[in-house]
């Protein structure tokens, strides 16, 4: 079986850039910058026909005069110069390639011939290459970052394959307040040559990988999608979005990537059939493919929730039935025990609401231990974080009143979290959690980082824990 | 497949409801009880054979909607009902020869539809709902690209959100589903076999006594131009 061709396209030793040079405004300036200050420990060969240097790195006027090998050329140049530069790397020994350029089959018949010729120069010298129209590629462990956005992210276990390249690079930002790390993400453009399927193969065997999030416009080869994928999903959870299903979205497609979409019915069917999930949108996406890298999966769908406030307490067991999960009653015994720990305003049999309470060591600690030890319950849902920086608020706005011990309070807080992120796996039972503040909140960021995903609504939350519950009937369902 | 075939050769893109059914009995689907027939003779000849009560419908390959055209008449049960019924389908159908299929009335109040269709890129795929005209209503229906495993038949029924109708409900037995299942597995492997269909639509399929039973079905031919 020959090698997958992402395997040196995601860990080149080597790489040739051709578009960058040392103004600002081009973007391949812009992207190279990326790779040379994200952390690649590889070597970079830039080619410019008139300057000696490219950021710093020794330059290169032709990719001839390079006189190394090279394992993989990155072209952000203009269309008509690309079939020559193929050419070169042939010539030169290498083999992989990834174009960034735009202005091919996506633009209609004209740019479909200059593909074809891009795919004849490429097959005449064994050479595979990702895109045209694609944004490259993020290596999280490695911090290869061959995209247009800030390189300010963190490397975890979500890969993502997907047709557009801003859910890989725009996104960045946002992956990061989510506390999203990123294992490998490929953006995929015209799929002139590499495809979805083999990026999923892929990543179906990246061990560093744990969820596979999918953003898909049109599937080229349907039954060897099928395929694959039918032969990861026991193993590894895929998610995926398909928005060509609706006429606007088809035609959306067309002009993006070239796509032929196909009826929704039809797409649900199929990925269905091959054991993905399917999220209804970008923001289930990445918040299903969080969770599903990170919790362990509930061994049935009854859930608790713990709340230190009655509204989102509410919301979250409101949307869990909604979505198939169950919020059901304790044992009277269990109720009992809650009782005789909480206020005598807590609600205690499911959800439990604790109402406002610093009792740091009651919700973190003895009552989630208590929780997650009942047979019946199968995963916590969670709202109650709650870090000192909102007593630093305090004390910035009343000066006279500092007699909040905020050293003592943090340390508190930091005990608090440590413990708390050690439930999923001691209790082989998936947590998720709910806060409005985000990461600038400091027991947000310790409890994203220690493992557990907090998002900023309880309906976020309670779906994906719905999405980790599918993904265990999917594991099953050879026993259907 | 001969049917198929003969019906390419004469340039029709339709198979009549009769050849429709006969093709899906050959592969083992549960059909109606039903015959061809051309005059008064064989009609009564036919119902003999088949019992009371009886459905009459006009049958071509032309015909792919009878109830829009009004040819035809159920709950057929005795001769005089019969002949009078099938002099007017007769009529309607312009004399056509053996152009009135006589089947027997099937009992069951819930319908669905289980069908087939070639997409140009995922291929046969099968399809499955709630049928009669629930399925232009509520387009409550779920797909599985061919060929199918049990269980992806399995997992279409629990898709639909009608899917409720299967369950013993007001007084009706279960839904035979293992039935069910393998009716559609079949239709994925008529879809596999036969290249030259395009669409199979089997509406309504009526499940009477818990058992799913075809009483309508057309399959669409591939446009040989």
């Amino acid at each position: 079986m020959p090698t997958n061709p992402l395997q040196t396209i995601m860990n080149p030793e080597s790489i040739v850039y051709l578009g960058a040079s040392n103004s600002l405004q081009t973007i391949g300036t812009a992207q190279l910058i990326n790779i040379t200050k994200g952390g690649y420990k590889g070597k970079i060969y830039p080619i410019h026909r008139k300057e000696k240097s490219v950021l710093g790195l020794k330059a290169y006027p032709d990719i001839t005069s390079i006189n190394k090998p090279a394992d993989l050329a990155i072209i952000v140049i203009p269309p008509k110069a690309i079939p020559g530069v193929l050419e070169e790397c042939g010539k030169a020994g290498i083999r992989y390639a990834i174009i960034i350029t735009a202005g091919y089959g996506e633009i209609g018949q004209k740019g479909k011939l200059l593909q074809q010729e891009l795919i004849a120069v490429a097959q005449k010298y064994d050479i595979r290459f990702l895109g045209p129209n694609c944004i490259g590629i993020v290596n999280g462990p490695t911090r290869l970052n061959t995209t247009w956005f800030p390189s300010k992210y963190r490397a975890g276990h979500v890969g993502i394959i997907s047709q557009s390249g801003s859910y890989i690079t725009q996104t960045l930002t946002y992956f990061e307040k989510l506390g999203l790390g990123i294992s490998q993400a490929i953006s995929v453009g015209n799929q002139a040559d590499i495809d979805m399927v083999e990026c999923l193969a892929y990543l179906g065997k990246d061990n560093q990988t744990r969820s596979i999030a999918l953003y898909i416009e049109g599937i080229k080869n349907p039954m060897d999608f099928l395929k694959t994928a039918r032969k990861i999903t026991p193993q590894k959870p895929i998610v995926a979005v398909y928005v060509g299903g609706t006429e606007a979205g088809a035609r959306a497609c067309a002009s993006h990537t070239g796509s032929m979409a196909g009826s929704n019915e039809l797409y649900s069917g199929l990925l269905r059939q091959a054991g993905i999930i399917r999220a209804r949108n970008i923001t289930d996406l990445f918040d299903w493919s969080l969770a599903l890298a990170q919790q362990p999966l509930p061994k049935g769908k009854n859930m608790a929730v713990l709340t230190n406030s009655g509204g989102p307490g509410s919301s979250m067991a409101d949307e869990a039935n909604r979505h198939g999960l169950k919020i059901p009653l304790f044992t009277p015994d269990a109720q009992g025990k809650i009782k005789a720990m909480t206020p005598f305003t807590a609600a205690y049999v499911n959800p439990v609401d604790v109402t406002m309470n610093y009792d740091l060591d009651l919700i973190y600690k003895k009552l989630p231990e208590l929780i997650l030890n009942l047979k019946k319950i199968d995963g916590m849902l969670f709202y109650g974080i709650f870090g000192t920086i909102h007593f630093q608020d305090k004390i910035a706005l009343a000066r006279n009143l500092s007699d909040i011990p905020l050293d003592l309070m943090e340390q508190m807080t930091e005990e608090a979290c440590k413990e708390f992120i050690k439930l999923p796996d001691k209790f082989k039972k998936p947590i998720l959690c709910v806060c409005f503040s985000g990461r600038e909140d400091n027991a947000v960021a310790r409890i994203q980082d220690g493992g557990i995903p907090v998002y900023p609504t309880p309906e976020r939350a309670v779906r994906a824990m719905a999405a980790l519950w599918e993904y265990k009937k999917i594991k099953r369902r050879n026993n259907f | 497949m001969k049917i198929i075939d003969e019906a390419i050769k004469m340039g029709r893109t339709a198979l009549s409801e009769y050849e429709s059914k006969q093709l899906l009995s050959t592969y083992k689907i549960p059909v109606t009880k039903e015959a061809l027939v051309g005059n008064r003779e064989s009609l009564i000849d036919a119902i003999g054979k088949i019992g009371y009560p009886v459905v009459l419908k006009g049958c071509s390959p032309d015909i792919a909607h009878k109830t829009e055209k009004g040819l035809i008449r159920v709950d057929i049960r005795t001769e005089d009902e019969a002949l009078t019924a099938f002099q007017e389908i007769h009529a309607g159908m312009n004399g056509t020869e053996n152009s009135v299929l006589v089947q027997e009335l099937i009992r069951g109040k819930r319908e669905l539809v289980a069908g087939l269709t070639r997409d140009p890129q995922f291929g046969p795929c099968v399809m499955f709902g709630l049928g009669g005209i629930f399925t232009e209503i509520l387009k409550d229906i779920s797909f599985r690209v061919a060929p199918l495993e049990k269980y992806d038949a399995l997992e279409m029924m629990q898709e639909i959100r009608g899917r409720k109708i299967l369950d013993a409900v007001r007084g009706m037995e279960t839904v035979d589903l293992d039935m069910l299942a393998d009716i559609m597995l079949t239709i994925g492997k008529i879809g596999m076999e036969n290249e030259k269909i395009k669409e199979i639509d089997i509406n309504p399929l009526i499940i009477s006594n818990g058992k799913p039973v075809a009483v309508d079905a057309l399959v669409v031919l591939l446009d040989q131009k």
